[in-house]
């Protein structure tokens, strides 16, 4: 197969900057197949929104689940098979509002996953309202006047709940943000990567951020005062700022899989101990 | 004598429990068969609790108020069972904190204090109730050892000693004829179901009553080779075992209904991409926070229509061991083979509630496998199938790719809004559906004890006290036990010959009342008690002797 296409039909908007995460995911997964990764061991995993539908349009497993849940999932398929590679697509409404104490608690277990959160920073399905990134000035039809209340830095939020691999991209710088995407596959342990998607109708910030973002290379990949500093460099509120991206933060720690172990499927044992159990019940 | 209730009353949080469990198991080697109930506060120590224990000649599975033997520890436990008290009542107790004219009054804090057995102010009692009831010393040691082994000899110190400071009464006979059989609690029985039928994962977030069966799982987990999962909230317990049944891992969730709740939206999700999973929903006292500790079946209307469209499943509500383990084991059997949400639906008194368990009594429960796919051509995971079932497959497959969603799909599970399409997989649901009634005829849906023209109509932890019951009263029981889909023509014939039917439920609406109703049966009287607290056999002797023709 020379690509990964379905015959699904592409319903983002023209322009819409979830074109660049799925071509970057085709790109790198097709590489992978052809340094002789299994195919079949990658999942896609999304929530609801925009972002959710790029399951539809890659011909690989997949399980499109429901507004804000997709972490939970991901973690029980890498439970049942620590052989698989599992990718979470979530949105920022999603992942962010949502579904945010299963991002906070995949980190904290260091469940072996990569998030990448389609941070448009609007409810684009839902036709524009208010999200936890939204910047300050922006004018959602439900917060006509303007935001009611602040932002939140979900990569801070991220590092405090013990994320071990923890990253921003910007998909128009291509390379940067496929290198970014290729480490975070790679990396064992949780990753997440904050994604500068743009929703061209409802939030369209291409201009601000072809004018603001830089990429950084950071050489002390685990230190966390370092670390921090770029994370809090840019809090989602202002617009016309410098913002960093760029792999922040990782490290390598025992991972949630890891104190688990295989599943057993043998029937004849297990009748052995319920008899067991039972003896000693009585 | 041939049957004993046995009370033990005192401070929350001490040991009740245990000891309550203790004296089950000795009477159970005696060959009796036991059933015990509690009764306990939230409170992790202080305020009241008591257990009650219950032992039989025959099977039973309700208490009796009636009191024959009362382990007093404080006050309270003399105090808040007058009722149950008669002059035929011996009691024990600690002359330490209560004062009391009748029975043995044992001083327990010097006599731990001589024997220097700190902490083993219970097992004082159990050998003073060993020695009041005759029982040889030799079980007494014997049941001990096998069942709490743990700081043995001063746990004998102190039974012996209490063994010493009471008088022989009249002895508690052996029953030879019996078998031993084991003391499970209903959560115990529902967790060896799932495990006989091939569970390999169980999620769960802790909450009365069902938290026996996450302990139970924990406690084996490495020997049973399954995964014990707690995730940080129901709706993540949920999706989470969504994600094992994805994977062609058997999975199941255990909760109440604060946390089945939660879990409602993926009960949907679950229905759309037709993944296995079965719901352990342990009812308890409600709405809300309710009273955590007490009974209560007041959520059959909320499992029945839990999350939005239209959709088949399964409900069954066991009434004992037996049948815990027997329906949970059907439960995911049934869950894997029409790919459908099946639920387990218990309640406090039945979860943790003892229960002599004969596993003879019941068809052997295995793993039945769903519909697999054979492996030709390429793999679909909505296929269409003249039955509705879409044979399944889990990745990794080779050259293959598994696809499953919540939105409505084609067949090889892309999202679509063409409205045949949509339709179709409504109408695969309802192939499911019927195919699922006609399968369920097989099986014992609605049982029936006893004969008459008058009958008890009951479902789950009711059981044991209607049969109890309408055998006293010389009348008939009908027991429900699959809720949905709902079993007519079952019910119809074990309404056969019946005059007056009798609704016997823990809740204030009659909701199996309701639901038979609208199958067209007629419903002619409800005893309905909804305080949080099961129906002794006395209390429902009398309250269907008022409303019997």
């Amino acid at each position: 197969m020379k690509d990964l296409k379905t015959y699904a039909p592409i319903e983002w908007c023209p322009g819409c900057g979830n074109f660049g995460i799925l071509s970057i995911i085709e790109e790198i997964l097709l590489e992978m197949k052809e340094n002789g990764e299994l195919i079949e061991n990658f999942i896609l995993l999304s929530g609801v929104g925009n972002h959710a539908k790029i399951v539809d349009y890659i011909h690989v497993n997949s399980f499109y689940t429901i507004h804000g849940r997709a972490v939970p999932v991901a973690e029980a398929i890498k439970l049942a098979n620590p052989d698989t590679k599992v990718i979470c697509f979530v949105g920022d409404g999603d992942g962010f509002a949502e579904g945010l104490s299963h991002l906070i608690f995949a980190a904290k277990r260091n469940a072996d996953l990569t998030i990448l959160v389609h941070d448009n920073r609007t409810y684009g399905l839902a036709t524009g309202q208010f999200t936890p990134t939204s910047q300050s000035s922006y004018r959602a039809s439900t917060m006509p006047e303007g935001a009611k209340e602040v932002s939140f830095n979900p990569l801070e939020l991220m590092m405090a709940s013990g994320a071990s691999f923890i990253a921003r991209g910007y998909p128009l710088k291509k390379e940067h943000f496929k290198s970014i995407v290729l480490e975070a596959i790679n990396h064992k342990g949780f990753s997440v990567v904050d994604v500068l998607q743009v929703c061209v109708t409802f939030n369209n910030l291409y201009e601000d951020y072809n004018n603001s973002v830089n990429e950084e290379s950071i050489k002390d990949i685990g230190n966390r005062e370092k670390a921090l500093k770029l994370i809090r460099a840019w809090n989602y509120s202002e617009t016309k700022v410098p913002i960093p991206t760029g792999i922040f933060y990782q490290e390598e720690r025992k991972r949630f899989e890891e104190f688990y172990s295989t599943l057993k499927e043998d029937g004849a044992e297990r009748s052995v101990i319920l008899d067991d159990i039972l003896e000693s019940l009585s | 004598m041939n049957t004993v209730t046995v009370q033990i009353g005192g401070k929350t949080g001490y040991g009740i429990h245990e000891a309550g469990v203790l004296v089950g198991r000795l009477f159970a080697k005696m060959g009796y068969n036991i059933y015990i109930m509690e009764d306990y506060p939230s409170i992790i120590k202080g305020g009241y609790e008591f257990i009650k224990i219950r032992a039989a000649k025959e099977k039973i599975g309700a208490h009796k108020d009636h009191i024959d033997l009362l382990l007093a520890m404080n006050q309270d436990a003399i105090s808040r069972s007058k009722d149950n008290i008669s002059k035929e009542t011996k009691i024990i107790y600690n002359s330490d904190k209560v004062d009391n004219e009748e029975g043995l009054g044992l001083p327990l804090k010097s006599i731990i204090k001589e024997e220097s057995t700190s902490g083993k102010e219970l097992y004082i009692m159990i050998g003073a109730l060993a020695k009041t009831l005759d029982l040889q010393w030799d079980l007494v040691d014997e049941v001990l050892k096998k069942h709490d082994g743990k700081d043995l000899e001063n746990k004998l110190k102190a039974v012996k000693r209490g063994y010493e400071s009471a008088e022989k009464g009249e002895p508690l006979k052996n029953q030879e004829d019996n078998k031993v059989l084991p003391v499970i609690n209903g959560s115990h029985a529902i967790s060896i179901g799932l495990l006989k039928a091939g569970l390999n994962a169980l999620v769960g977030y802790p909450m009365t009553p069902t938290s026996p069966v996450l302990e139970f799982m924990a406690k084996y987990e490495k020997d049973l080779g399954i995964h014990v999962v707690l995730p940080e909230s129901e709706i993540a317990v949920i999706m989470m075992a969504l994600g094992y049944s994805y994977m062609g891992k058997r999975s199941a969730v255990a909760t109440s209904g604060g946390g089945f709740s939660l879990m409602v939206e993926a009960i949907g999700l679950a229905a759309q991409a037709e993944l296995p999973i079965v719901v352990v929903m342990g009812q308890r006292s409600g709405p809300s926070t309710g009273m955590p500790t007490y009974t209560a079946q007041t959520d059959l209307n909320f499992v029945q229509y839990a999350s939005q469209g239209e959709f088949p499943r399964l409900i069954v509500a066991p009434g004992d061991a037996e049948e815990g383990v027997y329906w949970s084991g059907i439960a995911l059997n049934k869950a894997w083979e029409y790919q459908i949400p099946a639920f387990v639906l218990t309640d406090k008194t039945h979860c943790l509630g003892y229960y002599s368990y004969d596993e003879k009594s019941i068809p052997k429960v295995k793993v039945e496998e769903g519909l697999l796919w054979d492996g030709k051509g390429t793999y679909k995971r909505y296929a269409k199938t003249e039955g509705g079932i879409s044979p399944l497959a889990f990745p990794p497959l080779k050259d293959q790719v598994v696809k499953a969603t919540g939105y409505v799909h084609d067949e090889a599970g892309i999202t679509t809004e063409n409205p045949d399409i949509a339709k179709g997989i409504a109408d695969k649901r309802s192939k499911k559906k019927l195919k699922l009634i006609e399968d369920m005829k097989s099986y014992e849906t609605v049982k029936t004890y006893g004969e008459g023209k008058t009958a008890l109509l009951c479902w789950g932890s009711n059981k044991g006290v209607c049969m109890e019951a309408s055998k006293l009263l010389g009348i008939k029981t009908i027991q429900v036990v699959m809720i949905s889909p709902f079993p007519k023509e079952a019910l119809a014939k074990a309404l056969e010959g019946v005059e007056q039917l009798i609704d016997v439920e823990c809740n204030s609406e009659g909701q199996l009342a309701i639901l038979v109703k609208q199958y067209g049966f007629k419903v002619d009287e409800t005893v309905l008690k909804y305080d949080g607290r099961s129906i002794s056999v006395e209390n429902l002797v009398e309250e269907v002797k008022k409303v019997i023709k």
